[in-house]
């Protein structure tokens, strides 16, 4: 077997899988976070990442205290602790800037991975046909459940405000 | 390379060192990891697989190499590129204690004057200056000739606005090589601070020439343009400032404005004003320009260069 340096992706038959850390990131901002947590480890399995465990532990604990903020913010609601709608919304912002604080530090490592496969010539899918795909299904996802929660979940751009 | 197969783990390593030395880093990679192959515990090839890694800038790598030669045989060779792994992996406070150690070890006149150069852009990031130009004195007077030494002058005095004492360092690397891309870069920022534009736009063309990616080469482009077309100025140093961000800076920034334009959102929803369409269009729009923006410039700048290659 080959010295293997660190910071190398291992060898996998999942290559032609492989996008840019950018695509599911943009994902978790104009889709939501069912197609960027799932990108996210689909890309870091196909990659064969060497820190592709801690990579699938921050999607796992992504989406798990997601759950619990949100579940926190709709318990404060029902019982009228949140004031006015803008400190609602605000409490929102919290969520999302944790969900995207994630996917950014995600992205970050994952970076690390996927700029030595493209030095080594590796070849990236493009993600524009994936994330076009993702925003036509997006209200469809969005509507499976019909619970605040579930929303809080998958929300992507304008999960904010709207 | 099929010459190369029965060699040894120390032929291999001397060997990847002159491939190192050509700028051949890819090769010397490929040399160093059979020379691991067949002995993992050699420290040597660590500590010149995390030199040669550190080339296209793989960080996480080259810090890893650099403390397994550490490990191995804590000499100032491996305490040497330790600090250069340390150094590029932007942690200055850590990577001084190794230089340190390294500028003692009475390593060969090469690999000093290196040690010098690095210890001093070290000082320098921790803003320690005097000593950072103390060292670079000790670099020069080592090797008054050396391009690298006296660019690392140039940039250092230049950076400390002694523009005279700068513009005699990068006098001597232009000497050495003239088609250098960094004494270029900073003839030109010294023309342009002296006004002499034609001057400025002389030397990053040549430095584009050579290296049409270089960040410094093109800010300087970006610059000389502003300077040309007032009007329109601003334009060319937002662009070129977008497209010279590196991937973590770029992510950063599209999360990060991505957060304030929902918070502005939110505010001026509170003030009863419907604004969020219009702010989301703005950071589409935003995220084209960062996305499209850099393959833009290069068009741009591929047709000025080719321009200038048939005058």
């Amino acid at each position: 077997m080959s010295y293997a340096i660190a910071d190398e992706p291992h060898d996998t038959p999942w290559k032609h899988l492989v996008v840019s850390p950018a695509g599911p990131l943009l994902a978790e901002i104009v889709v939501g976070s069912w197609m960027s947590l799932p990108w996210f480890v689909v890309n870091a399995i196909a990659l064969g990442s060497p820190t592709k465990r801690k990579e699938i532990a921050l999607c796992v604990v992504q989406l798990l205290v997601t759950a619990l903020l949100g579940s926190l913010l709709l318990w404060a609601d029902d019982r009228e602790l949140i004031e006015n709608r803008t400190l609602l919304q605000l409490a929102m912002l919290v969520i999302v800037t944790w969900k995207i604080g994630i996917a950014h530090a995600l992205t970050t490592i994952q970076s690390r991975a996927y700029q030595v496969y493209e030095l080594d010539g590796g070849p990236a899918r493009t993600t524009t046909f994936v994330l076009s795909g993702g925003i036509l299904l997006r209200p469809y996802v969005q509507g499976l459940f019909d619970d605040p929660l579930w929303d809080i979940i998958v929300m992507g751009l304008g999960g904010v405000v709207g | 390379m099929s010459e190369t197969v029965d060699w040894d783990p120390d032929q291999l390593v001397r060997a990847a060192e002159r491939e190192l030395r050509a700028g051949e880093w890819k090769a010397a990679v490929e040399l160093l990891r059979r020379a691991l192959n067949l002995d993992e515990a050699h420290a040597r090839a660590h500590a010149l697989l995390a030199l040669a890694l550190l080339v296209p800038g793989r960080t996480a790598g080259a810090e890893a190499e650099a403390r397994r030669a550490l490990q191995l045989d804590g000499s100032p060779y491996s305490h040497y590129v330790m600090a250069a792994a340390l150094f590029a992996r932007e942690r200055p406070g850590d990577a001084w204690a190794p230089c340190h150690v390294a500028l003692g070890g009475g390593l060969d006149r090469e690999t000093e004057i290196a040690i010098h150069v690095l210890g001093a852009q070290i000082r320098n990031a921790r803003g320690e200056r005097d000593e950072a130009r103390d060292l670079l004195d000790r670099a020069i007077h080592l090797a008054p000739t050396r391009l690298a030494t006296r660019v690392a002058a140039a940039r250092f005095e230049l950076v400390s606005g002694r523009v005279d004492v700068a513009a005699l360092h990068v006098g001597e690397a232009l000497r050495a090589s003239g088609t250098d891309v960094a004494a270029n870069v900073i003839a030109g920022e010294i023309a342009l601070r002296n006004d002499n534009v034609a001057d400025a736009d002389r030397h990053v063309q040549l430095a584009l020439l050579q290296d049409s990616l270089d960040r410094d080469a093109l800010r300087l482009w970006a610059l000389i343009k502003s300077r040309k077309q007032r009007a329109i100025g601003w334009s060319w140093r937002a662009l070129v400032w977008a497209a010279t961000r590196d991937d973590r800076q770029q992510t950063g920034l599209l999360v990060g404005s991505f957060l304030v334009l929902q918070l502005l959102s939110i505010l001026a929803n509170a003030a009863g004003v419907s604004v969020q369409n219009k702010l989301v269009w703005i950071w589409l729009g935003f995220l084209v320009a960062m996305y499209w923006g850099p393959a833009g410039l290069q068009k741009v700048l591929e047709a000025e260069l080719e321009r200038v290659d048939r005058r």
